[in-house]
């Protein structure tokens, strides 16, 4: 029993760490790829695996995140942002301390919460309605609206065009079609893969860095102050609630957390990585709940393992994930204490990389470009789809590279799931 | 062109040749994608990821091969849609899903008459449109607090959204962990006349093909794999003499 874990444990750490680090493709593709191994065993060591993949996945997106400012994924992005440049600098280290350590603590806070709150699940389902749901997304908006260093009328038009790319396609529920055209194509949406590449890591590519690259050093110690403790502490705690929200989970919960300790604290940007990374893997483990408790899964990757679950027999309830899934929680600090040394010494290797990039910058950028768009054609049923997407996106992504765009991403999630929470709302209290 | 763009778009999607072409237009993360690998894993088949039914029928209407997809009842009623035919030939199974009401607020539809009563449901037109005639049979107002899917509905039922809530009877077990609420109507006793269906068929399949298809959904349903991962339905294998007029009515249904 406890070498299966084990055994689906190191095989979600191989998973998350491969697929954490390709933009788009995280734990989703992942457990999609492995779907048929999966099937073959027992729901605790799916669970078992999932979860491994979910934490290691965030330790090692924000890598690229760090090294070249590209996120693997939509939760990195404020790691990107502000990690990215302390690299630049030549404080690598802190950054890459201050991920490890925030990340390490976010996924204690998640799993302390998590036994805490067990007995009394159901009223922490019940404090998170959709009113409260619309107040928090209307804070997100908010923040990325008004704290912005560019000009607002900017941002929330790149805000916009986020919502409006959310928006091609057919409607899910009423069928109404959205900017189509009566075209197949685009009946089909915009792909977030190729939003994401075009409209966030090209213009990020194509922003020419005045600053040179350090030269990485060794970390040889965690040179994480004091003070990015209250950033971690608020993070993994805002984090734990925005992994509540069906659809953007811990995207919102790192970019909220990262923008209010901005706000809030002085020298802000390592505490922000602090503050993102915390959030991120607190709300990766919160997302949980609801599908263990409740039988409903919030991401398109617990979607998999939900019916890998249910196919193995597995009878999602309070009681049952107890009694089946509590060896997975004493696991869960040995995958945590792996990741740390793993994305802390897998950092050291990969800041060899970045003398090549020093050198060939712009040959280093074309590959990794190619490189992702590649692997996210290869892995969207539509092939030619997603290529077009990226195409057009891409040169449009450049022709904004002289702003800040990660508005863009946000609108994307954001506002279709604001637009639902507010009809909602205005039902409820009418 | 739109025929050259669908024609196109099959190329792209299909890196092989194979005898059937699978169409899902359900997401890639939904229920009609798991039921329709399901049946894949025993057929040879190219894999199309519609994502919608808009886009689905183009490809189905575009395809050379047979087609084997999965298209709810609910979607011939909407205007929008065009839907393929399908009838007693095509037809290889029906899976229906029964449905419920559970209230903390009511313990019968009779305590709910002469009532505002807001209810967490389905923002779907099918769904909205039997609340009313429910509620005018019974002289309930309705007033739905619209979701996206059974499991959101379920979150926002337990967060406290709406006092009454309208589901599949799968969810029965996560909305009575609140202790406070009773399902009090239930589709499969004849209180609630509404259920879901979807119908797993052919399109532009000869007869033998549509028949091993049938086969295929026998043995799988008859498994406690395929009874787990789609608990909360019931698979009704088309082609026999049993249940006729279930498949007679959805038939009729298909055919709005």
């Amino acid at each position: 029993m406890i070498e299966e874990l084990i055994i689906w444990s190191i095989i979600g750490i191989v998973s998350g760490t491969v697929f954490g680090i390709i933009p788009g493709a995280g734990p989703f593709i992942a457990t999609a790829l492995l779907y048929p191994l999966l099937a073959s065993t027992a729901p605790v060591n799916i669970m078992m695996y999932y979860v491994s993949v979910l934490i290691t996945s965030n330790y090692t997106n924000s890598v690229t995140a760090i090294l070249y400012g590209i996120p693997g994924d939509a939760t990195a992005i404020s790691t990107a942002k502000y990690g990215h440049r302390l690299f630049t600098k030549g404080f690598g280290s802190l950054a890459v301390s201050s991920n490890a350590i925030s990340s390490t603590a976010g996924v204690m806070f998640a799993v302390g919460v998590f036994l805490l709150a067990l007995p009394r699940v159901l009223d922490l389902f019940a404090f998170y309605n959709s009113i409260i749901q619309t107040l928090i997304i209307t804070m997100a908006v908010l923040m990325i609206t008004f704290l912005t260093k560019q000009n607002i009328i900017i941002t929330l038009g790149l805000f916009l065009l986020g919502g409006i790319l959310a928006k091609v396609g057919i409607d899910p529920i009423t069928f109404d079609s959205f900017l189509t055209f009566g075209n197949s194509y685009l009946a089909l949406g915009v792909p977030f893969a190729s939003v994401m590449i075009g409209l966030y890591i090209v213009p990020e590519l194509a922003k020419v860095h005045n600053v040179n690259v350090g030269a990485p050093k060794q970390i040889s110690k965690f040179a994480v102050g004091k003070e990015t403790t209250a950033p971690t502490l608020i993070g993994s705690f805002i984090g734990f609630w925005c992994g509540l929200i069906p659809g953007v989970t811990n995207i919102l919960g790192s970019y909220a957390s990262a923008n209010i300790v901005k706000r809030f604290f002085r020298k802000p940007v390592l505490k922000s990585i602090a503050a993102a990374e915390a959030a991120n893997n607190s709300g990766a483990l919160s997302s949980l709940l609801p599908l263990l408790i409740l039988a409903i899964p919030i991401t398109g990757s617990e979607v998999l393992i939900y019916y890998l679950m249910l196919e193995n027999g597995f009878q999602f309830s309070i009681q049952n994930t107890v009694n089946k899934l509590e060896n997975i929680i004493y696991i869960v600090p040995f995958v945590t204490i792996f990741c740390l040394f793993l994305s802390w010494y897998g950092f050291n290797l990969l800041g060899k990389v970045a003398y090549f990039y020093k050198r060939y910058k712009i040959y280093v950028n074309i590959f990794i470009l190619t490189t992702i768009s590649t692997v996210s054609i290869a892995i969207f049923p539509i092939h030619v789809w997603m290529f077009v997407c990226i195409l057009c996106l891409s040169v449009l992504g450049y022709t904004l590279k002289r702003w800040d765009t990660s508005p863009v991403i946000y609108g994307f999630f954001l506002s279709d799931l604001f637009y639902e929470s507010l009809t909602r709302t205005i039902v409820i209290l009418s | 062109m739109k025929k050259l763009i669908t024609a196109l778009a099959i190329f792209f999607a299909t890196s092989a040749q194979a005898e059937m072409t699978i169409v899902n237009p359900g997401s890639e993360e939904g229920v009609f994608r798991q039921i329709l690998t399901t049946i894949g894993d025993k057929v040879e088949h190219d894999f199309v990821q519609a994502n919608n039914p808009v886009t689905a029928y183009s490809y189905i209407e575009g395809a050379n091969d047979p087609v084997l997809t999965v298209w709810s009842s609910e979607w011939p009623g909407d205007t929008k849609l065009k839907s393929p035919a399908i009838n007693k030939t095509n037809l290889v199974a029906l899976m229906t899903y029964e449905t419920m009401m559970c209230s903390r607020e009511f313990t019968d539809l009779e305590s709910m008459s002469g009532k505002d009563v807001k209810i967490a449901t389905w923002g779907s037109e099918p769904v909205a449109k039997f609340l009313t005639a429910l509620g005018n049979e019974k002289d309930i107002n309705f007033i739905v607090v619209p979701f996206s899917g059974s499991g959101s509905t379920t979150k926002g039922y337990i967060a406290g959204d709406a006092d009454t809530v309208f589901t599949i009877t799968s969810r029965q077990g996560a909305i009575e962990e609140d202790s406070a609420t009773s399902c009090i109507a239930f589709s499969a006793k004849g209180d609630l006349g509404f259920r879901f269906v979807d119908a797993i068929a052919t399109v532009g399949a000869d007869e033998k093909t549509t028949e091993y298809l049938r086969k295929v959904v026998t043995k799988l349903s008859a498994t406690t794999k395929w009874n787990d991962k789609f608990s909360g339905s019931v698979t009704y294998v088309g082609g026999t003499t049993n249940n006729v007029s279930m498949f007679d009515q959805a038939v009729v249904n298909f055919s709005r």
